[in-house]
Formats: structure tokens, sequence, C-alpha cells
């Protein structure tokens, strides 16, 4: 291209995307969406302008560049920043996620059979009404070449699957769910849609589901608190991953979801956490489902402490936010698709892993509580004050698991709350979980994102359960 | 040529050339969102992201024996490119559809008419803006979204059903700040009109100046309290999450499904319908089912229906009122009550004031319960008189209890919120909703 600009970056991005899910057995949501777009980023005396267009002839793509360049020099008269050239590096190269087969090497035959019989698996209860399995697989194929000679070029596979079992007695209704809605999300090939392995799962939520009804509600009460990983998983996203956002810290963010209580000045000061607090931004985890190779400024992503035994070090921004904040950040400038520019994201936040088995972070609380897969979230919009409600929960006392409760909910503050974190459990325990729908920016993007966790043990903590 | 004539155009030579594809026993239904938009994204009134989106993509249902699928495409706007890719998308279907079992719930697409409604409009002068913000950078602390241009959905099937539904709209959705104190605001309509936006922010400077006061540590317990339209209208985004469903109710998972069968009581002044009139969506669904004008949910506290789609009419043999698919409230509209605007502080007395709330969710969904926060613009009220700003405060309190025995009155005039929302696509729709006097609302941190 031809453009009187400083700079130009073209974008193509194609995504097939396929839901596949049944419902008591018979077909739910069977959708397929195959979407292709460019978008045409321009930089005119330090100032970004995007033009987006599912148009692709060249017609399209020129009218595109045309009014990418008008906006750039339009809008560059009241930017907000003017930026330097080396927020956008010259790299080039290639990320392919993890895959051992394609995803269309199950056949919809197949994938129909294996959601029929989880169906199946998930009303083993009586108690079950409802039953809800499926899958959804996305190919995304995502390049980038510039006017400065990047050229990237990241191709991924992604799987999410959400198995659902709904109990009821009389006027009582339970949900009970794989790790929570749309937790189980990775990057993978077809390899990871094990049918045996799924059918377990099923019955394992069928009896759950079913025990849920007859278990009496949390209990209102101060005690010790164990989130499992798939709890941990909203608890990293929204009290850690959110208010670290450098974009959010400067304030791009007000007008949305909100700002944040951490300052500037705290980073390498604050006392985040208890000196278990080790957090991690690290896309290069295998198989995480926001592992990538660069961000979209052409920032090469790598493995960085964010938090380290509680002291925050880094802020979640990209080349853009640390030009303007001066402050340490990671490789996290993407977008959600072709359609929306790039902004701050998280990609896998994750917390590293300590000593103690889980048993052994169980034996050692002498009242508490344990609680299993997120259903409910909020936080104010400074990131301070959450509630979190779940699934499952058990009474532990005495160092032992015992009565099971229904409605577990917890709330508390961001610092106080990692403050508290008491115990952490080791390497065997992590276990991956993400979201496909983290949603931020103005105009709204919703991005995956990606969430590795062993066991935590938190003192002091305010949980309840339901009821009016 | 505008960009909804060049669309109207294509859209039409499309649908035809792909009926004349179809085989025995097929019937296809098309589905389309086109926009060219306009988004300018602010902080501290300069401009930190501008981005143009022409952007068309158009679902495709094919039915034939027993058995449907729905795929989505993206077009280019070019008729034999995208005649082309519809062509092998439709091919790959019915290869997909083989291998589907037959539904015992598949709802038939049929011929529910034409209709067409055009909302035009006049798109906004750059200059206006830049002006706007080069005047202010330096003294308004001004964050938020400028968005622009048309949006298009029309629906269509070879029955010879045909939908049509066009808007040009502008929105001006900010958050003015004062330090850590902010209110919000938003200008929205067809035509800008500079007096009027200059007004609303004179109204949000104003309502700022309310706020430089030292803010004021609520204790956890039970506070008097009126929501604005804004809070109130915030209820929706978390009442739409399976609040309105008929296929929730019957699972059990309906958060207002207590007050449905009759085992809490509503107040009489609560009345909520489905309001097609307001003129802010359109009324057919992505089967092309158009929903009656008003479709009452509760009436003076009496529980009427929840949305219902045709697949869970069918499922729960009940009558359906075209509601879209999942059920979802498009345009809810709560209807008013008796209470003067300017006499809601006075009703207060002593007790809380909220301007808006923040990031509702379910606490539990068996009791109606949820959670949330204050957000913006609330503040500590003493006999009618705003004292102090309050620090953000987390809810959890039953929808139960604020539509039913702690509902004192509501305002007898009301606030229409167009929707902001972008994800994907952008959003459109809205909501209709009055202040609410409330004797007793739970905060608990």
């Amino acid at each position: 291209m031809n453009l009187p600009v400083d700079y130009w970056a073209l974008k193509r991005v194609q995504e097939k995307t396929t839901h596949w899910f049944f419902r008591n057995e018979k077909p739910d949501t069977n959708t397929k969406s195959v979407d292709i777009g460019y978008m045409i980023e321009v930089m005119v005396n330090g100032h970004f302008a995007y033009a987006a267009t599912s148009d692709f002839t060249e017609a399209g793509l020129k009218t595109a560049a045309n009014k990418a360049v008008s906006n750039a020099k339009l809008y560059g008269q009241i930017a907000l920043t003017n930026f330097p050239m080396t927020v956008r590096p010259v790299n080039q190269g290639e990320y392919v996620s993890p895959r051992r087969s394609e995803l269309d090497s199950v056949s919809k035959k197949e994938l129909s059979d294996i959601m029929v019989q989880a169906c199946r698996e998930l009303k083993k209860s009586s108690k079950v009404i409802e039953s809800y399995a499926g899958a959804i697989f996305i190919e995304t194929d995502f390049q980038t070449v510039t006017s400065h000679g990047a050229r990237i070029h990241q191709n991924f596979d992604l799987i999410t699957t959400d198995f659902r079992a709904i109990a009821q007695d009389k006027t009582e209704t339970q949900t009970r769910t794989f790790n929570g809605m749309r937790g189980n999300c990775m990057q993978a090939g077809a390899e990871a849609i094990d049918a045996k392995s799924i059918y377990e799962t099923c019955r394992t939520i069928s009896d759950e589901a079913e025990q849920l009804l007859f278990a009496p509600n949390c209990p209102t009460m101060e005690t010790d608190l164990l989130l499992a990983p798939d709890v941990m998983l909203i608890q990293i996203h929204e009290s850690i991953g959110h208010p670290l956002e450098v974009d959010r810290i400067l304030g791009d963010e007000r007008n949305y979801a909100g700002w944040s209580f951490v300052q500037p000045k705290d980073f390498g000061t604050l006392k985040y956490g208890s000196d278990l607090m080790n957090i991690t931004f690290d896309p290069t985890v295998e198989g995480e489902f926001a592992s990538y190779g660069y961000d979209e400024s052409g920032a090469k992503a790598e493995r960085l402490y964010l938090i380290e035994k509680g002291v925050l070090k880094r802020g979640l921004g990209g080349l853009e936010s640390q030009h303007r904040s001066k402050l340490p950040g990671v490789a996290n400038f993407r977008s959600s698709s072709w359609n929306r520019a790039p902004i701050d994201r998280m990609a896998n936040i994750n917390l590293e892993p300590g000593a103690e088995t889980m048993e052994q972070l169980v034996a050692r609380t002498e009242k508490g509580i344990l609680m299993r897969a997120n259903c409910s979230w909020s936080i104010d919009d400074y990131r301070n004050k959450f509630q979190f409600g779940n699934e499952w929960a058990q009474e532990i006392k005495d160092g032992k698991l015992g009565q099971i409760f229904k409605n577990p909910n917890y709330r508390g503050s961001t610092v106080q709350f990692w403050n508290s974190l008491a115990g952490v459990s080791n390497a065997d325990t992590l276990k991956s979980y993400g979201s496909p729908y983290c949603g931020k920016g103005e105009p709204n993007q919703a991005i995956r994102v990606g969430h590795r966790a062993p066991y935590c043990l938190f003192k002091n903590i305010a949980v309840f359960g339901g009821g009016a | 040529m505008s960009f909804q004539s060049d669309i109207r155009s294509w859209w039409n030579q499309l649908t035809i050339k792909l009926n004349a594809e179809l085989k025995t026993g097929e019937v296809l239904g098309l589905s389309l969102h086109a926009e060219d938009t306009e988004f300018v994204r602010f902080n501290g009134c300069l401009v930190r992201q501008n981005t143009v989106v022409k952007q068309i993509a158009v679902d495709f249902q094919l039915q034939n024996r027993q058995r449907s699928l729905t795929y989505s495409l993206g077009m280019t706007g070019h008729l034999d490119v995208d005649f082309d890719q519809s062509l092998a998308l439709i091919n790959d279907m019915r290869k997909d559809m083989e291998l589907l079992p037959e539904d015992p719930l598949f709802v038939p697409l049929q011929n529910n008419g034409t209709s067409e409604k055009s909302y035009p409009g006049t798109a906004v002068p750059s200059e206006s803006l830049i002006a706007f913000l080069k005047d202010n950078q330096k003294t308004m602390d001004l964050a938020g979204l400028f968005c622009q241009g048309p949006v298009i959905k029309a629906n269509c099937n070879s029955l010879s059903q045909n939908h049509w539904f066009e808007t040009q709209s502008f929105y001006f959705d900010y958050s003015l700040f004062d330090g850590d104190r902010a209110v919000k605001g938003n200008y929205a309509g067809q035509v800008w009109e500079n007096e009027k936006f200059q007004a609303q922010i004179s109204q949000s400077k104003n309502f700022l100046s309310l706020m430089k006061k030292e803010k004021r540590k609520i204790q956890p317990g039970n506070y008097r309290v009126y929501m604005a339209p804004g809070a109130t209208a915030e209820l929706f985004s978390i009442m739409g999450w399976d609040g309105f469903s008929e296929a929730a109710y019957r699972k059990g998972t309906n958060g207002l499904q207590k007050a449905a069968r009759g085992e809490v009581k509503l107040s009489p002044k609560f009345s909520l319908i489905e309001n097609f009139k307001l003129g802010l969506t359109p009324s057919f669904n992505s089967l092309g089912e158009v929903a009656p004008d008003e479709i009452p949910i509760f009436e003076n506290g009496q529980f009427r229906q929840f949305l219902t789609s045709t697949k869970s009419a069918l499922e729960y043999k009940t009558p359906t009122n075209n509601a879209a698919i999942q059920e979802y409230p498009r345009s809810p509209d709560l209807k008013p009550g008796s209470l003067q605007e300017k006499e809601a502080l006075k009703a207060l007395g002593t007790g809380i004031y909220l301007s808006n709330l923040h990031y509702l969710n379910w606490s539990d969904r068996q009791t109606g319960r949820i959670t949330g926060m204050t957000r913006y613009a609330c503040f500590w009220v003493e006999n009618g008189e705003i004292i102090a700003p309050i620090q953000d405060m987390r809810f959890d309190e039953s929808l139960l209890n604020i539509f039913g025995a702690d509902l004192v009155d509501l305002t007898t005039n009301t606030e229409t919120f167009t929707s902001t929302s972008s994800y994907e696509k952008r959003d459109i729709g809205g909501c209709r909703a009055p202040g609410m006097l409330l004797s007793r609302f739970q905060f608990t941190l």
C-alpha cells in the first residue's frame, strides 16, 4: 500500500467458530460462523487511527485505508498522546497453538453422539430435569504485515466445553456444571474431546446436582476459606487482572468498566498480598487458553512476574501504555477481532504453586469452608469490594471435609483478602481454566483469557449462603 | 448512494438469488446485520483511539426434514463474491444437517409477513465534536465514547417473509470526573443539536459540583433508598439474564419465579412490560416472528406472562409471544408511579440517593437475590437535603423485595436509555425506567 502516512499495518483475521450443543439429548445450538475481516492501522504524526472492513475486495480495502488516513489527520489534532515508532517493534515470527489432531478430525456425527450420551449421563440422577452438553471449536488465523517490515502469523485452535445438570425437587432447583459456566477453555486439537472422561465427569455433575438439592444453605460466618482452582479463576481475573491493566490505571476505561485502586506509585511498593502470592503474566504456557507468540503491537510475548512474594512489580500494559505511564509492562496489546482496535488485555494470568498438597491444606484447617465452581461475580469499578458465588461447598471441621452446602458465596476487599492468603497447594494441583468472554473497552470487546491456579487457603473471610 | 440504499439493493438481489438455489423440501431464513460506524474514544477530553467499522454479516437458517441449522457468514457487500461464498456455506450446511438427529422441538420457519421501519438521521459533523473537545480539554476531565452511523437489521425467508429495520443514530456516552468523583451522562439521538448537547454537559457539571464535599462512609445495614432512573434501568441488566424467561421459569432458574408462582406478592405499583412502541428495536426476532407491540410481564403486581419463544411454547405447551429465542428482553419498560421527581429527595427523607448501579449479578436466583455496587453520584441525604457523597457500597437484596414490600413509589417521569453495547457488533434497543423510592435496601460491604 502506498499511503501518505508515517506507518501502516494491515491485519487480517479469519475465524471459524462452531457451537455444537445438545439439551436433553436433543439438538440445541448447532451453529457455525465464518468471519473474515481486515483492520488497517495508520499513524500520522504520532496518532494511530483504525479502519475495519469485512469488504476484502481491493476497492473495499482502499476505501478503508483512505478513511483511516483522513481520520488520523482529523483526530490527531486532539490526540491524547503522540506516540513514537518504538511502540511498534519490527518483529517477524509465527505462533501455532498446540494440537495433536485438527479440530475437524472429530466429525459432527461423532461429536453429536458424544454429546447425546453426555446428556444421558448427566441425567443419571432422576432429580435432573435438564441436561446440557456441548463444545465450542474455534479456529483463528491472524496475520499482520506492516510498512516497516513486521510480519506476524498466529494460528489458534481453541476448545471450550460445557456440561450442565439442573436438578429439581419440589420448588428447590440447583445447577451444577463442569468447573463453572464455560470455564473449561484450552488451546488444543480434537484430542481434547475424550468421550470416556466426559461421561465420567457428567456422572459426577449429576450426582452432585442431586446432593445440592438436599444440602443446607452455606452458613453466614467469618471463617477460613479454601478455594478450588475453578473459583480462583474468577478471583484472579477480577481482583488482580483487571486492576493491573495499565490503560485502566491511566483512565481510558473510566466510562465503562471503571478505574483502578492501583496507582502508578504502587508499582514496586504495594504489598498486594501475603508472601505466598506469586502472580505471573504467562502467554507461554502450552495449551493454556490465552497463550500467544506476539501481541498486536508486534511485541514478543514472554513470562513475567506481576506480583512476587506479595509485592506488586509490574502492570498489564502494552508498549503504548508503557510509553504513557513509564511503568514496566508486558506484551498484552490485543483486540477481540478484526473490527476492534487493540487495548491492554489480560492473557494468561496465573498464580504460581506452593509446597503443600490440597489434603494438607484441609488437614491444617480447624474450621473452614471449601468452595468449588464459580457461578456469580461482581466487583466495584475500582476493583476493591467483590462478591463471588459458587456452586458447591463443603464444611472443613478439625481438618476433615464434611457437610455439603448449597449457594455458597463470599465477599471481601481485594488487598485485605490477598493479604489473608495462608496456603497455596503444589504444582500437582494446578488447573488451567479461562473465559471466552472477558468484557472491556469502548467499543466493547470480549476477549479470551486463561487462568491457572492451585488450591488457595484464605483466613477469616465472610461467607454466606442463599435465602431471603 | 447511501450505505443504507447500497445494502438494500445488495440484500434484495442476494436473497432472490439464494432462494432460487434451494432444493425440494428446503426452507431458508436469512438475518442481516449491517453497520457503518464511527467510534471515537476519549480520555481527559482528548482522543485516545478512533476507529471506523464497516461490517455486514448474515445468519443462514436452513431447514429440512425436522432439522434446522444456523450458520453465519461475514459479507463483502459485493453480490458476486457474497453469492459464491453463501452457496458454498449452504452446501456445507446440507452436509452437516445429515449428521444431526431429528429435532422433536423443531420450529418450522413460516411467512410472518412483511414490515419496514426506518429511523433516518443525519451524520454528526466531526467539526462539532472537535470544537467541543478543544474548548474543554483544559478544564474538563471527560472519558467516554462517541458513536455514530447507520445500523440495519433485516430478516427474510424463502416463504416470502420480509422485514427491514434501519436507523441512523449517534450517542455520546460519557463520565465527567473531579478526581475520583464522577457523574454519568449520555446524549443520544438521530439529529445532533449542539444546544441540547451543551445543556446536557452543563447539567452534568452542576451535578458533579454537588460531589465536592468529603465522602461519607456508610456502615453496612438497611437504608431507605431512592434509585434514580439510571439505577433502576441497571436492574434490567441482570433481570435480562433469565429473569424474563419462560424456559428459565420452567427450569426453576428464573429469579422472579416466586412472584410468578404467587408465593411472594409484588407491589400493585409494579408494572413491567416489553414495549416495542418505544421504537428502539425491531419487533421481529431471528425467525422473523413479530412480537406484539406490548407484552405485559407484571401488571399492578400481578404476574401475566414471561417472554416465551416459539421453541419454549412447543416444549412447555404454552402460547408463544414471539420472544427472542434466548428469551431476553429487547425493550423493557417499567411503568411510572405517582412520585414527582422534584419531590423525590423530600420523600426519601433520610437515606441514600443512588444515581447508578454497577456490575450486578445473582447471589441467589431461588429467592431473586442480586448483588452489585453503587457507582457515580450517590449521596447521603438527611431530611430531604443532600449532605455528602458516599463511599462506594456493595448491596445484596432481593428483586422480590425491591418490586414488592419495599417499593414505596415510582416517579411520574421516566427516562429512555438507548443501548451503548457494542460487543462484536453495534447493538440497538434499550429500555425505559422511572425513579424508585424504596423503604429498605440492604448494603453489605
